[in-house]
């Protein structure tokens, strides 16, 4: 009953006070919500290709021109568009300037391919494009060594489509930009927690309300499980109004399996609090463990990717990556929505508990060490 | 019936001695004071009692039951009024009070009507849903006294409960202490302002350097020092006076005239006062100015320990 | 110590033993034999107390090592490091030193270098702990034994004290005794036989010449008032008065310990000093005594002040020094008697540092 009136009044004490609110609603929203449309286009996985436009010049009377023709009609189809130079034309300086996005010039050698810098998808997919071409032409030449009569079955044999060939990579199943924030954001904010927590027992000594407390007919543990539900159940609601907010809000993908989600979360603000009290317990003042804890937030923040996303590290950028707790818990929920794989959530949940256990003890003694309080 | 019995109570703070083999017994219904300078020990004595230090020795026991082993038992049955304010801001004042109230076990109406009785005690009723942040100092002071007072202790230890207040509050403060006592409690009073300790307090103890160097009431103490009183008087001429008749009255020991003062020496607990008085205005003589220099526990306190309070 | 060293060689031999167990080499009974006599001459060598012939012994072992290393096998050598510690460690004294010296064997070995620097780290290390562990013990035992001495010379001391105290005091009644049989024969005697006298005559004349018996009787009764007023003044001179005797005896001592200390004492008292008792007499000079002796040794003071305040209830005896003070002040024998002596008469003892320093003794009158 005791353990219930003082996790209610740290309830109570910590709503009332508008900066928590500040920092743990509205500060997380902002901050999904500038990240999630700021950069967005880092996470834009359909590329939008329009109109392509090729510049060629073909030398006069070459066996391949009529096959050339052929391909360009087809390639029309796919909207790539070719224009014939004239001879004065600088080819290679009108791709340079950005008219066309590739040059290409047909002699009876072969052909030679310029592509833009600028525009490299494009680019790249006409010269993938031109270099099936050149297979078939040259399939077709040594046919017509060989067999002359059969070369245009063999033209026939590949139709004009498959130049380019679609390949789905799952497309629908990868997290937009606003998806990612709102993971990303959340646990980071559920580490924060950490914050709150070095003021949990310290809050009430420089308050004086700990003399109170020490001197009631109730025992230190009540007061310490009391103070720590109170400030996890507290951390969970801003967690719940965070995801509940980006969800509806920002329509932000969080999958079908909610519960698990909070799970991870509920191990990760445990794992927080308990680490805000042991720091609290370790380090002499108040202003120095709050210092501390900012300091590794943040760094667990950058190389968790809750400030930007991280992609393809490795070697030692991995390595410190993965000592970010934001790192395991946003690699449990994203596979969590994406791939409906909860080994890792289970696998981050216990490294949270443990964790969370070492600090836990490293507060309880200290704190049934001290005189009073 | 003892609330309280110290004995033999030591503390250090490493190689620090706070509190130094101290004794005491504190009865049921007195307002006891503690006096004494800042560091003298007064409150870390109060706070063994309150059971927040550990005693390095000694033995303390809360009616009649040591507290080592009886720990809920002491706490049930004392209220702290701390040095410094010890209140939630952000819990209205009701709040406040059903909070610590309920730590004590009271539940339901039993609760309701406890924090209603205390606020209503300490005059908070109308304020009872504001928060304290927009409290003045006095109205936190008398908040503070109220968390104390919900559970209905038997002991109520009040560390300097009037440091930096107004003086209306004070004496509200004074005033309610008196009625505390009234009502049946037992109060420990600690001050380093001598001049309430001596008008609240029906037994006193002086502490220094962890010791109680003396105890009693206040006319014990002043005893101490001396049981006798100087009353100057300045008079516009010496004619008319008699020597011998002011010596006639009650307490009064000697009497020395030197020019236009008369210097009476009277005995301390012997109000006479008055009487002097008339007799200068029975023979016409005109009083110009007058003295009494009587011990004060600022000055038994100075002349023990050859330092003064407030030092 | 020697224990534990013996330990040490025998592991070093058994791991010998076991490693020739397993390689098959050609000399074995060689080998046993090197080991046999080493074991001999490791454990007669404790035998004798005399380090003089310890160390020949373990000269001959290590003699007895190279002989079998040279001429037996290689792998013997192992037996050397602890015995080179045992011989060495007296005459080399840098830690360091001494273990560089036992590894340097290991640059000159033509097989299993490591496992000597194994060998002789590890023993090294257990001799090193030996006679860490060995010094400590017999520094402890030395204390104690020191502390027993000191323990006897001062009971003795105190027993020798309290019998002399009894004696004084023996002597001390009979010399009053006397003194108070001498007075009281000199005046009282005289002036009783006196009386008696004139009484006796007085009685003869009663009827014979009354007027006469008159006037004798007068006479006595004169001398017999002579007489008592005697006995008071030899009473009041025989009880001198205890302010005077206090008083006195404190001025003596500062007077003494000014002179002695070169330090200015000033004393003041105020208030009726009559209301001194004697106890509390003893119990001030006895704590303005150490309080003195304190500040001398402590303070760095160039005067320490003595004050003596009777007031109403209580009797105030301050010692104060100019000296640096104490912020916290840590209670040392000398305080702690002080407290007791004054708390025999349920008063207590203040020690301030705030302000140089203070002793201060409250004790309660009446």
């Amino acid at each position: 009953m005791n353990v219930l009136n003082i996790a209610l009044l740290q309830l109570k004490i910590s709503i009332r006070d508008k900066r928590t609110i500040i920092f743990m609603l509205a500060f997380p929203i902002v901050m999904m919500l500038v990240l999630g449309s700021a950069l967005s286009n880092a996470f834009d996985n359909q590329v939008k290709i329009d109109k392509m436009k090729v510049l060629y010049k073909e030398t006069h009377n070459t066996s391949i021109a009529p096959y050339f023709e052929q391909f360009m009609k087809a390639a029309k189809k796919e909207n790539i568009h070719f224009y014939k130079a004239s001879d004065i034309t600088d080819g290679k300086k009108a791709v340079r300037q950005n008219h066309y996005d590739a040059y290409v010039e047909v002699s009876n050698k072969g052909m030679n391919f310029y592509g833009s810098e600028r525009n490299s998808i494009e680019s790249s997919i006409i010269q993938g494009m031109l270099t099936a071409f050149a297979d078939k032409y040259n399939l077709v030449s040594q046919v017509a060594k060989v067999k002359p009569n059969q070369t245009q079955a063999v033209l026939a044999g590949g139709t004009s489509h498959d130049y380019v060939k679609e390949m789905s990579l799952n497309a629908k199943k990868a997290p937009g930009s606003m998806d990612y924030y709102a993971v990303a954001v959340t646990t980071m904010i559920a580490l924060y927690g950490a914050i709150g927590a070095t003021f949990l027992l310290r809050g009430e000594r420089t308050r004086n309300t700990a003399v109170r407390l020490a001197v009631a007919p109730i025992t230190k543990a009540e007061i310490f499980i009391g103070k720590i539900i109170g400030s996890i159940v507290l951390n969970l609601l801003s967690l719940f109004l965070i995801v509940a907010v980006s969800s509806f809000l920002f329509k932000a993908n969080w999958g079908d399996h909610l519960g698990f989600v909070f799970i991870i979360l509920l191990s990760e603000v445990f794992l927080a609090v308990s680490f805000g009290l042991g720091v609290s317990y370790m380090v002499k003042t108040g202003e120095a463990a709050r210092t501390l804890i900012l300091i590794i937030l943040q760094l667990a923040s950058f190389f968790g990717g809750a400030y930007f996303k991280i992609e393809g590290a490795d070697g030692m950028m991995k390595f410190i990556m993965n000592l970010s707790p934001i790192t395991w818990a946003n690699t449990a929920i994203t596979k969590n929505i994406y791939n409906n794989d909860f080994t890792a959530s289970l696998q981050v949940i216990g490294l949270n508990l443990g964790i969370a256990i070492v600090f836990l003890s490293i507060a309880i003694v200290s704190f049934k060490r001290r005189e009073g309080f | 019936m003892n609330v309280l019995e110290i004995n033999n109570l030591t503390k250090k703070f490493s190689d620090f001695i706070a509190v130094d083999n101290m004794s005491l017994t504190i009865k049921e219904g007195e307002i006891f004071g503690f006096l004494g300078s800042n560091g003298a020990g007064k409150s870390t004595t109060i706070n063994m009692v309150a059971g927040l230090l550990r005693s390095n020795e000694g033995e303390i026991k809360i009616l009649g039951k040591n507290i080592a082993n009886h720990s809920k038992f002491a706490k049930r049955n004392i209220g702290i009024v701390p040095q410094d304010l010890a209140i939630y801001e952000d819990l209205t004042a009701f709040e406040n009070v059903r909070f610590f109230a309920g730590l004590y076990g009271l539940r339901g109406a039993e609760l309701k009507d406890r924090v209603e009785e205390a606020l209503k005690f300490v005059g908070l009723v109308d304020k009872q849903k504001s928060l304290p942040k927009n409290f003045s100092g006095g109205m936190k002071r008398r908040l503070n006294i109220a968390c104390a007072i919900a559970h209905k202790p038997k002991l109520i230890i009040m560390d300097e409960p009037t440091v930096g207040i107004d003086p209306q509050s004070r004496n509200y403060i004074l005033n309610s202490v008196r009625q505390l006592n009234e009502m049946g409690c037992t109060v420990i009073y600690t001050s380093h302002y001598m001049e309430e300790v001596e008008e609240i307090c029906s037994r006193i103890a002086i502490v220094d350097h962890g010791k109680i160097i003396a105890e009693g009431t206040k006319e014990q103490l002043k005893a101490i020092i001396t049981d006798t009183k100087d009353i100057w008087v300045d008079v516009k001429s010496n004619e008319n006076l008699e020597e011998n008749v002011i010596k006639e009255i009650n307490g009064v020991n000697t009497v020395q005239v030197e020019d236009n003062v008369v210097k009476i020496n009277s005995q301390a607990e012997v109000s006479n006062l008055n009487k002097i008085i008339q007799y200068f205005i029975n023979r016409n003589i005109e009083i110009r100015s007058l003295e009494e220099q009587a011990p004060n526990l600022e000055t038994v306190f100075l002349t023990l320990t050859g330092r003064n309070l407030r030092d | 110590m020697e224990l534990w060293i013996i330990y040490t060689k025998l592991v070093v031999v058994l791991f010998l033993a076991v490693s020739y167990a397993h390689a098959n080499v050609d000399n074995l009974p060689n080998i046993v034999f090197c080991l046999l006599l080493y074991i001999s001459m490791n454990s007669i060598m404790y035998v004798f107390s005399k380090e003089r012939i310890r160390q020949g012994i373990l000269l001959g072992s290590v003699i007895l090592i190279f002989l079998s290393f040279y001429d037996v096998n290689p792998l013997l050598i192992l037996l050397l490091p602890i015995n080179f510690y045992e011989l060495a460690s007296p005459f080399i004294k840098v830690k360091s030193v001494l273990l560089a010296l036992g590894l340097i064997p290991v640059l000159y070995l033509p097989e299993a270098e490591y496992l000597y620097g194994l060998v002789s780290a590890f023993s090294f290390v257990s001799f090193m702990m030996a006679m860490r562990y060995s010094e400590q013990i017999m520094m402890y035992e030395n204390k104690l034994d020191k502390m027993r001495h000191n323990i006897q010379r001062l009971s003795a001391s105190l027993n020798e004290n309290q019998e002399f105290i009894k004696q004084s005091e023996y002597t001390n009644r009979l010399e009053e005794r006397n003194r108070i049989s001498q007075q009281i024969h000199d005046s009282i005697g005289h002036s009783m036989t006196g009386a008696l006298i004139q009484m006796e005559a007085a009685k003869s004349l009663l009827g014979l010449d009354a007027e006469k018996a008159k006037e004798l009787m007068q006479n006595a009764i004169s001398i017999s008032k002579q007489g008592i007023e005697d006995i008071r003044i030899t009473l009041k001179n025989m009880k001198p008065p205890t302010e005077q005797m206090g008083v006195q005896r404190l001025k003596l001592i500062l007077e003494e310990f000014s002179i002695k200390h070169q330090i200015k004492v000033p004393f003041v008292y105020k208030g009726n000093m009559d209301m001194i008792t004697p106890i509390q007499w003893k119990i001030i000079t006895e704590n303005v005594a150490e309080a003195l002796t304190n500040a001398l040794k402590y303070s760095k003071a160039t005067e320490i002040s003595i004050e003596i305040h009777v007031l109403n209830r209580m009797v105030k005896a301050e010692v104060k020094d100019n000296g640096k003070g104490a912020q916290k002040v840590v209670k040392g024998l000398g305080i702690m008697g002080m407290e007791e002596r004054t708390a025999s008469v349920n008063g207590t003892v203040i020690v301030d540092g705030t302000n140089g320093f203070s002793v201060t003794t409250l004790l309660p009158m009446g």
